[in-house]
């Protein structure tokens, strides 16, 4: 099984001969097969269907057809994402049977594209990165599987860092997408909020959600971005051209570029091993011809509270259909009001119904004022302090987490409320794009660096993530999970 | 701000939210409850908002109307497919009215 897996290089193999879409997905295949039952990425597999659409990839080559950049590279969506006739569980026992009528916005793109379909990966319920029993169980650090401190969220990035797949899909309400790629060695970017529709995500904050590739190298994920962008007219939030060519971006470099460090994303717990990656990484891009200085984003302290209690009002309205009556999980019951409760009870596990609760209590008359309408306001000041430091800066750089996998918080409570979250949290607040990708290592586990940028500044991003990729060649690096052939 | 929620007031969100909590779990689910709040509470004990502006979406979008142009919804077999309980092209409920 070959471990380089990037989509860019995927393509040019199809293109040559050199290999075929049934051969690459084949190989995945092998790789979920031998390491499922160590690290259970995946809540459905689709390996029939995934070799039949390769098959058809291949006779279009064999036709002499242009393919797409994402013709025959298999895919893997995070389970929150539609997918018409196949089931779509959120992680949730509310959602065990649930088969959508129609495909998320995203899939669509994909499936154009022809891009193949590996399986769901598994989630924290309803993406909400809580605590808890895990419903379809945890998912190991591929890099360390005694480490489970991800609960099964590392899932999305898992799957790319040990090659079960080119591509991997998932949502980002609160850092998740960005925290599992720097935790799993991987590229993950969170786009600008609407760049990428998603109608079709089961969402929980819509707000605050967004869909985002994850891939091995940043390549691969402006072609994924390409595939995926776009305003679509069944998301009223979704926005930007389709088919933007943001490989366009990536030989552009850095030279000129001022780089903004703010001196809270890193605070005293930050690890040293971490702290030496991303100064690394920092002397990498000055010696690229970048200037870095230090600056400051005050209000990022007061963003966690924010942002917890925003997600939870929106979690108490966007949950509220799930009673019992069209779709998903019923309890038997007397009457309806019964039946809306019990389901809910039954349905929910005990975090995302503490959510909900504390969600129902912030928009109350009692503490609407203070903490509902106050948390918007927190979230306006978060936005102005990115307004004002991109008048100045290019980009903002940042550790993605400050402490490796191992030294994580875990799952003992909201997201919020772990220390280790506070540099991902702002960026969705102010939903501006994220890019988060491998610069290192801090005791044996990899180290991500995040680069924020202005609204739509996905190129920028593009630009400083490829030209420091072409330094450290990090995907060239596998977990030892995955043997290391190839 | 500054109070915690009491039994009764949590009883009651999650009345609101068609939610159970069931006895044993009341107790924790109220620390916990409280908890979330002090910690909202301890992050912005300093911050004063009084001339902000609030945010609720991150784009200044401006409502716009598309043409009215009728098209398919989806077929009563497709969205009934899911249904926990449907009968004559309906879903199908428990009675309404309790204690009857």
């Amino acid at each position: 099984m070959p471990n380089d897996v990037r989509i860019g290089r995927l393509h040019e193999l199809l293109r040559s001969g050199e290999t075929t879409a049934e051969e690459i997905v084949a190989a995945v295949l092998d790789r979920v097969t031998s390491l499922e039952a160590t690290l259970n990425t995946f809540i459905t597999l689709t390996p029939e269907r995934a070799l039949a659409e390769a098959r058809a990839v291949d006779q279009r080559i064999a036709h002499g057809e242009e393919i797409d950049p994402l013709a025959g590279i298999p895919v893997a969506l995070a389970d929150n994402i539609c997918t018409e006739a196949l089931r779509t569980t959120c992680a949730s026992r509310m959602l065990g049977d649930f088969i959508p009528p129609f495909s998320a916005v995203v899939y669509h793109r994909l499936r154009q594209a022809g891009s193949v379909l590996i399986g769901k990966t598994n989630l924290d319920e309803f993406g909400m990165g809580t605590a808890g029993v895990p419903v379809f169980g945890p998912v190991p650090n591929p890099w360390d599987p005694t480490c489970l401190s991800g609960g099964p969220g590392w899932a999305p990035a898992a799957v790319v860092a040990v090659r079960q797949t080119a591509l991997s899909i998932a949502s980002d309400a609160g850092g998740a997408l960005r925290r599992f790629a720097a935790c799993c060695g991987v590229v993950g970017l969170k786009p600008t909020y609407g760049l990428v529709p998603t109608h079709g995500l089961i969402e929980f904050a819509p707000s605050l959600d967004h869909l985002g590739p994850l891939t091995l190298d940043v390549t691969g994920c402006a072609l994924a971005l390409q595939a995926i962008a776009g305003a679509d007219a069944q998301d009223g939030f979704s926005t930007g051209t389709a088919g933007e060519a943001y490989t366009g971006y990536l030989g552009r470099g850095v030279r000129g570029r001022r780089i903004g460090v703010p001196r809270e994303y890193l605070p005293p717990e930050t690890h040293p091993g971490v702290r030496k990656a991303f100064e690394k990484s920092l002397d990498l891009l000055v010696d690229l011809g970048a200037e870095v200085e230090e600056t400051s984003l005050p209000h990022t302290p007061y963003a966690p509270a924010a942002h917890l209690v925003l997600t939870s009002a929106e979690a108490f309205s966007n949950l509220s259909n799930f009673d019992g009556v069209r779709f998903g999980h019923r309890a038997e019951a007397r009457h309806l009001h019964e039946m809306y409760r019990r389901t809910r009870h039954e349905g929910f596990s005990p975090e995302v119904r503490r959510r909900i609760v504390f969600g129902t209590l912030v928009l109350s008359g009692d503490h609407f004022e203070d903490y509902f309408v106050k948390a918007q306001k927190v979230r306006t000041l978060v936005r102005r302090d990115f307004e004002q430091a991109f008048k100045r800066y290019d980009l903002l750089a940042a550790p993605t987490v400050p402490v490796p996998a191992t030294a994580a918080s875990g799952n003992g409570g909201p997201p919020e409320m772990r220390p280790e979250d506070l540099p991902l949290l702002p960026a969705n607040l102010a939903g501006i794009p994220a890019l988060s990708l491998p610069v290192g290592f801090a005791g044996g586990l990899p180290v991500g660096l995040q680069l924020m940028g202005p609204p739509f500044g996905e190129g920028v991003l593009f630009s400083a993530g490829y030209a420091l990729e072409q330094q450290t060649g990090f995907y060239r690096t596998t977990p030892p999970i995955t043997g290391t052939e190839g | 701000m500054g109070d915690r929620i009491s039994s009764a007031e949590m009883a009651r969100a999650a009345e609101a939210a068609r939610l159970e909590i069931a006895a044993a779990e009341k107790e924790d689910f109220l620390e916990a409850i409280n908890g979330l709040f002090a910690f909202v509470r301890r992050q912005w004990e300093t911050l004063n908002t009084e001339a902000v502006t609030p945010t609720a979406y991150v784009r200044n979008l401006k409502s716009v109307c598309r043409p009215d142009v009728p098209r398919a919804s989806l077929p009563r077999e497709t969205a009934l497919a899911n249904a926990p309980d449907a009968a004559d092209g309906c879903f199908r409920v428990p009675k309404i009215i309790e204690n009857q």
